[in-house]
């Protein structure tokens, strides 16, 4: 199930990441620390969603802290979101790991009236919640449940019992709008 | 701007639906077409609220444990990457360095009793960094050009030791520019180190380093 976006104060949006990674760059250890106490339970939680299982949840964490002190001279905040930064390292290192062992995928009978509901903004990114507001009750669920739970097109082909060329042309179509809502 | 093929491409790599030998070639792609690279960022900041609303989970003790053991975090201190025992030799130097140098509180003239090479990743010499400690005072000089856009600036830094924060050197100069001279707004004694990192036009907006580090100092006798 998918929750809404909440308004809850979270973490990985919060400006002092940037200065924490902006350390972490120069190997400052404590500030290494700290980025972990601070940012790991959100991180855990996206992996979680995804590998569903914790102890293989918390080794794609502990790979994505190792990788996170090792790239930090990368990171350009100039370009890119603290948060969003954490998370891609967290959620290509869960993807790698789900694909390498498959999971069984429930079957929908009836399609779950909590998909549909509408995410409600979050604070600081208030241009999603309403761009995925204006793509279609598939097209929304399909593109929403590859990214926080990490569905494959043929998990969901089976999820929904949907042809995979369907579930194919549905999230490229989702996307496709989400673009050009978003460069608006 | 970005083909509407290679964009849709990205997003689908973001999402994470791209896969397998399709996602590896993009990825490829991704590291040598920096357009394609910054749309990955886009699509990665663009649909990171739907992360954010994730439920957290504390993680296990094991975790943290894991990650300082395969950094070697526990075999022996290190300070910016390098072994403590290395910066001792180097505080060893700075001692010597001190006891030679004329017995006087303010010396008249810049007389370096420190010089850090910051090398680049073929282990070439990029600048040369000669400090008077006494004085708190620097010869920054370039040794060879470093390739930079023209919307950006290489900034130096002053990492200290501990936690505190890295103090802005200005901007390093290139080799045209000819070394130049600068005064530490802290103290330079034992323990410390130079970064160089990429930055906006002029320097970081911030005060701290905002861009990639680029380059990092290493102690030489």
């Amino acid at each position: 199930m998918i929750g809404p976006l909440s308004r809850r104060p979270n973490v990985l949006d919060n400006p002092q990441l940037r200065d924490l990674l902006a350390r972490v760059a120069l190997q400052d250890r404590s500030a290494f620390r700290r980025l972990y106490d601070l940012a790991a339970p959100h991180l855990l939680g996206v992996a979680l969603r995804i590998l569903i299982d914790r102890p293989l949840a918390e080794d794609a964490l502990q790979d994505s802290f190792v990788q996170i002190w090792r790239n930090a001279k990368t990171y350009d905040a100039a370009r890119a979101l603290p948060g969003a930064w954490l998370t891609s390292i967290v959620r290509y290192r869960a993807l790698d790991l789900l694909r390498r062992a498959p999971r069984d995928v429930p079957v929908d009978e009836v399609p779950e009236a909590a998909l549909g509901a509408s995410p409600s903004p979050a604070e600081g990114e208030p241009r999603l919640a309403p761009c995925l507001d204006e793509l279609g009750l598939d097209h929304r669920r399909f593109v929403t449940l590859a990214f926080v739970e990490g569905y494959s097109h043929d998990e969901l082909s089976r999820r929904f019992r949907t042809p995979l060329g369907t579930v194919k042309s549905w999230i490229r179509r989702g996307l496709q709008q989400l673009r050009e809502c978003l460069e608006r | 701007m970005i083909a509407l093929d290679d964009d849709l491409q990205a997003a689908e790599f973001v999402l994470g639906t791209l896969a397998g030998a399709e996602r590896e070639a993009f990825s490829r792609r991704a590291a040598a077409e920096p357009e394609i690279g910054q749309r990955i960022t886009f699509w990665q900041n663009a649909l990171q609220p739907l992360a954010d609303a994730v439920a957290p989970a504390q993680p296990s003790a094991a975790v943290w444990a894991g990650v300082s053991r395969r950094l070697g975090f526990e075999r022996g201190r290190r300070f910016l990457g390098m072994p403590l025992a290395a910066w001792a030799t180097a505080v060893v130097i700075l001692a010597l360095g001190a006891l030679l140098a004329p017995p006087v509180q303010q010396r008249l003239f810049f007389s370096p009793d420190l010089t850090v090479a910051i090398l680049n990743e073929q282990q070439q010499e990029m600048w040369t960094i000669a400090a008077d400690t006494r004085r708190n005072e620097l010869r920054v000089i370039p040794v060879r050009d470093a390739p930079v856009a023209a919307d950006r600036s290489l900034e130096l830094w002053l990492l200290r030791p501990g936690a505190q924060a890295p103090v802005s050197l200005g901007l390093i100069p290139l080799v045209a520019e000819g070394p130049r001279v600068v005064r530490a707004g802290a103290a330079i004694g034992e323990g410390v180190g130079f970064a160089v990192s990429l930055e906006p036009r002029g320097g970081s907006p911030s005060g701290l380093p905002t861009g990639p580090v680029l380059y990092v100092s290493e102690f030489s006798a």
